[in-house]
């Protein structure tokens, strides 16, 4: 058995869907010129998702003064086929600490906004089911 | 229709293969894009395009600024950074303004070869 705690630090509510709600986490994003995206996000977690910080083509546009090389753009295996992403650098503001990531938006398409696994892997994230609560935590 | 052709650089089609899979391109419609832009007497390029194509001259030189932040804007080089202030300020120093830079951190970035993960993903191509 393992023993080991962790402390929940802001937890935010799942959102409501039709059938079962999902977590979502909070951030907020800044460009490559540090210019602050004008909303505040409530992204939804994509365990599925490989890549970092998905989002809508035209969330996007904000950070295009910092997109990578069109050889550093990435392709994703999904039901709906081979999918091409865009690939540019940000700033991400979670829970008080900020560290440079990629956001990525379809080339074709409109997009979605969703966070994959190579950001949550930075995180210790407690998905509470129960209380419908995602949270992020200290071990 | 199928055509056949013969002494082709290798290592440029295998390039241009890798190119067309990055546009979400097959083959053969990369080939007619392609002949499309050349048959044309004015091409008119994107900022991602010679942003990129900036970058792609400026590659051989690359692993000097190993470690730091290179920048391509207006369709050039426009230098070499320590930090993203460095990049930021720079930047914001160019006029006219541009839409679109190309920012590399050398060494750290990865490219990716292979195809990554998107378990169940579909994207809508119009706006809901």
């Amino acid at each position: 058995m393992v023993g080991r705690s962790y402390r929940a630090r802001n937890c935010i509510k799942y959102k409501s869907s039709l059938l079962v709600p999902y977590p979502v986490l909070k951030i907020k994003l800044y460009n490559i010129l540090g210019e602050e995206f004008p909303e505040e996000l409530e992204i939804p977690v994509d365990t599925g998702y490989e890549g970092s910080l998905m989002l809508q083509r035209k969330d996007y546009e904000f950070f295009m003064m910092g997109e990578l090389p069109r050889e550093y753009w990435r392709i994703y295996r999904s039901f709906a086929g081979r999918i091409v992403m865009r690939v540019a650098r940000a700033i991400a503001e979670i829970n008080d600490r900020k560290f440079e990531i990629y956001v990525e938006a379809p080339y074709y398409g409109y997009g979605k906004r969703l966070i994959g696994r190579e950001l949550l892997n930075r995180f210790t994230l407690v998905l509470d089911g129960l209380r419908q609560e995602c949270c992020l935590a200290e071990a | 229709m199928t055509l056949v052709v013969k002494k082709l650089d290798e290592k440029k089609l295998r390039e241009f293969k890798a190119e067309a899979i990055r546009r979400g391109l097959t083959l053969s419609q990369a080939i007619e894009e392609a002949m499309e832009l050349w048959l044309s007497n004015s091409v008119l390029l994107s900022d991602l395009d010679v942003n990129n194509l900036a970058y792609i001259r400026f590659k051989k030189d690359l692993s000097k600024y190993k470690g730091r932040y290179v920048v391509f804007a207006l369709g050039k080089f426009i230098g070499a950074f320590e930090s993203l202030e460095g990049v930021a300020k720079a930047l914001r120093e160019l006029r006219p303004r541009p839409k679109h830079a190309i920012v590399l951190k050398v060494g750290y970035d990865k490219k990716i070869e292979g195809e990554l993960e998107w378990w169940g993903g579909a994207i809508e191509l119009e706006t809901a």
